[in-house]
């Protein structure tokens, strides 16, 4: 409950200034423009298929989680409202990952703005609903591991800016650490470590409609670790 | 020790403990394969005989892709080659460390493309599709499985029918060896192999291109029939009876114990021989009337003539064009030639359920109405609705004037009705205690050489999934039909031209008309795209601007 209200002091505080609708409406044009206008995938592609949409997900939101996260901690640290927050009722972790859910939402809000993607493409066609509910359901989980990332970077520093280019190389690096594997005399476990740890290649197979328990264990996992790094962080005055 | 080297440290070890609680999460995930297929064909749930395939191998599989990656001009494509390669990956994630995938493309490297050649994959050729040339594109789609010592190779390898392709091959791969058909005919048996000098086929084996297109995933047994000796029926997974043509009794009785015992035979069944040049007819005497009769089976002497049929050349005739008199061929429906496709195969079953079309040459309908109480029977193929039976002396000549003939006396002949042309009966056969399965096929040219020469000719598809089904493979044949259905988006071109009246004689209407389809096809998907893009930004930002404005008037109305 004490999380709840953390949540939703932290959404509404989003839509209070200009950048939360800037950066979700700037969301859902991107995700529409890279599926309808790039390369003319889709209208070439012929088929009532979400797939092309979906796969530009990983490197959307290795740019847009960190617009979101950026000011979760960032600001408060730099305007030193953070010893007021330190002061009220809540322990540290709960206001951790409080605020994680909230910038949660957020992004579910911006997702859920390109709903009109899959209503226009079952207009045209007779869209399969189950890829599209699995790659949904993907997206929401790499995008909270993304943002729990981002929400920890944000607390190592008091400019947006800087937490903002730190997450979106972290995230880059997150999703193209796979080309690793392709590299010549890499060893077998690095490469297949570097598979593991991407989290593109996660989020292959529900982008396809087959959600696999392993890679949504895989962006909890990366959830938890970097909302009890986010913790210790802000737990450890001295990192600040 | 300091107190922030105590943090640091603490810190340190907190980190530490939650990323390997993390770590040993996602490690015990990954061990069991849970994974929930959400498409609504289920298109990439392996199914268990895969699976438990692959959980028997013990040694690295190899699979090696050969896929050209640039196929512009055959857009078409890319949905199954996408598929296919989604199945690939699924297959990979499920063999774990066992399974390694390597795409490689024929036509952009030179190791590659000798080796596709060596293994014996080719490429396939597509017409180019540039305005104005005859370019033609090359297509390499095909697989090679390596394990251990030996190697499994699928030269084109299609979506659709990928799992079963691969698991057929894997099967073959672990087990080593391949199941056993027999097949039983009066045909002579081939010579013996001398080294070096080419073997003659004798004329008289007119299913040596079943036993090919068999030969690919079994070992095919000969059964002939001519020969005196006792016939060898161990090991065999089913047993296709070709042609019967007096039947020597011992054999038949060899026949009933072999489904008495739980097995599986395949009747291909004919009442005459017709000699594909001449169209002769030579009359056949089966010798397995009476016991089909027993049993309840009575396959009519008569032929079956179909409005849904194959299309000939029956003739040519002499036309008058610009550049003089030219002699063009006269294509004809041939009733005998049933073409059996849509409600004419069994969608329930899984021998006919992935089949497009079978086609059939003098047929013969099949009556199982008087079946005995421990067998069941299932129409697998039937005619048309609107089919007769002609006497089997009918005039079978493939000309103009007799191709009305027949017309005038099937409708002659009574109501029009469907006919079964190959049924399943299955259950308890004699006095054994196995369930039995005989499959009737009321014609035996449908596998003739002549038909199955063509490796795209639908027959084929057909022959296999039979044997399949019938050596007990009948898990692996629900894949076949996987990744069939397309969903293409509604066509904005053709749309435009039907509400304009559609194509006319006039070529240059014709002509302005795609034009101006294409166009407004073009309007129409950008009109789409806009709205994609702008329609949730400019929402979004007119529900922010609602809020300030709101939140202003709020700020104006406390001050």
């Amino acid at each position: 409950m004490r999380l709840l209200v953390i949540a939703r002091r932290e959404f509404f505080a989003y839509f209070e200034s200009i950048i939360g609708y800037v950066v979700v409406a700037l969301f859902s044009a991107l995700a529409a423009a890279l599926f309808f206008l790039v390369g003319d995938v889709f209208f070439s592609y012929n088929q009532a298929s979400l797939r092309h949409f979906f796969a530009n997900m990983p490197m959307l939101i290795a740019v847009i989680a960190p617009a979101i996260a950026m000011r979760v901690w960032a600001e408060e640290l730099r305007s030193g409202t953070v010893e007021r927050l330190m002061t009220l009722p809540f322990s540290i972790g709960q206001l951790v990952v409080g605020k994680f859910l909230g910038v949660w939402a957020v992004f579910a809000v911006a997702l859920g703005c390109t709903l009109l993607a899959p209503i226009t493409v079952e207009m045209l066609g007779d869209l399969d609903w189950g890829p599209v509910i699995a790659a949904y359901v993907g997206t929401l989980f790499m995008a909270g591991a993304g943002l729990a990332i981002c929400c920890f970077l944000s607390a190592t520093t008091t400019n947006q800016i800087v937490a903002w280019m730190f997450g979106a190389c972290v995230l880059l690096v997150f999703n193209l650490i796979h080309l690793l594997a392709t590299a010549v005399f890499v060893p077998r476990w690095l490469a297949e470590l570097s598979l593991n740890l991407d989290m593109s290649q996660h989020f292959n197979a529900m982008s396809r409609g087959v959600i696999d328990l392993s890679s949504i264990g895989f962006y909890i996992g990366v959830m938890v670790v970097a909302l009890v790094a986010n913790t210790l962080v802000l737990s450890s005055g001295r990192f600040r | 020790m300091t107190h922030s080297a105590q943090t640091l440290r603490g810190f340190a070890l907190k980190m530490l403990l939650s990323t390997v609680l993390v770590v040993v999460l996602v490690a015990l995930l990954n061990t069991f394969y849970v994974r929930y297929d959400l498409t609504a064909a289920k298109q990439y749930s392996l199914s268990s005989s895969t699976q438990s395939l692959i959980a028997r191998l013990d040694d690295r599989l190899q699979v090696k892709l050969y896929f050209n990656q640039d196929i512009r001009g055959h857009e078409y494509l890319l949905p199954e080659r996408l598929l296919l390669l989604d199945l690939l990956s699924e297959i990979e994630h499920l063999g774990g460390d066992l399974i390694s995938v390597e795409t490689v493309d024929p036509t952009a490297d030179l190791v590659a493309s000798r080796d596709a050649e060596h293994v014996g994959i080719t490429a396939v050729q597509l017409e180019g599709q540039d305005v104005g040339s005859l370019s033609i594109d090359l297509l390499y789609q095909g697989l090679e499985l390596r394990y251990q010592d030996s190697s499994e190779v699928i030269p084109f390898v299609r979506a659709d029918e990928f799992e079963f392709a691969f698991s057929v091959r894997l099967s073959a791969l672990i087990a080593g060896e391949k199941p056993t058909v027999g097949l039983m005919s009066n045909e002579s048996l081939l010579p013996p192999q001398m080294p070096g000098i080419p073997r003659q086929i004798p004329e008289d084996r007119v299913f040596e291109q079943l036993r090919n297109a068999l030969g690919e995933r079994y070992t095919v047994r000969d059964l002939s029939t001519t020969q005196q000796a006792e016939l060898d029926f161990d090991g065999l997974s089913a047993l296709i009876v070709a042609r019967p043509h007096q039947f020597p009794a011992k054999y038949l009785e060899s026949i009933k114990d072999f489904l008495a015992a739980g097995n599986s035979v395949l009747l291909l069944y004919d009442s005459e021989f017709v000699e594909p040049n001449s169209l002769q007819q030579v009359a056949v005497v089966t010798g397995l009337e009476s016991w089909l009769n027993e049993i309840g089976v009575n396959v009519s002497k008569r032929l079956v003539y179909d409005t849904r049929s194959i299309t000939i050349q029956a003739g040519s005739q002499q036309i008058e064009t610009p550049s003089g008199m030219q002699t063009v061929p006269l294509q004809a429906p041939y009733g005998f030639g049933v073409f059996a496709e849509n409600d004419s195969l069994n969608t329930e079953h899984q021998i006919t359920t992935g089949l497009g079309s079978v086609a059939f040459f003098w047929a013969h309908a099949i009556d199982t109405t008087a079946l005995s109480n421990k067998l069941r029977a299932t129409d697998l193929v039937t005619s048309s609705d609107q089919a007769w039976l002609l006497p089997a002396d009918s005039q079978l000549a493939m000309s103009t004037s007799n191709i009305r003939e027949l017309q005038i006396k099937a409708f002659a002949s009574g109501e029009p009705q469907r006919y079964p042309l190959v049924s399943l009966v299955s259950g308890l056969f004699g006095d054994g205690d196995e369930t039995g399965r005989l499959v009737v096929c009321g014609d035996s040219d449908l596998f003739h050489n002549l038909t199955l020469q063509s490796p795209e000719n639908p027959n084929r598809e057909f022959a296999s999934n039979l044997i399949d089904w019938l050596s007990n493979d009948s898990d692996l044949i629900t894949l076949r039909s996987r990744g069939r259905r397309h969903r293409p988006l509604h066509d904005f071109a053709a749309a435009y031209i039907d509400s304009h009246g559609g194509f006319t004689d006039d070529e240059n209407e014709n002509r302005q008309l795609s034009k101006d389809a294409v166009a407004k096809a073009h309007r129409q998907q950008r009109l789409i795209s806009a709205a994609n893009i702008f329609m949730p930004m400019l929402l979004m930002l007119g529900a922010g601007a609602r809020h300030f404005i709101a939140r202003k008037r709020k700020a104006r109305l406390v001050k």
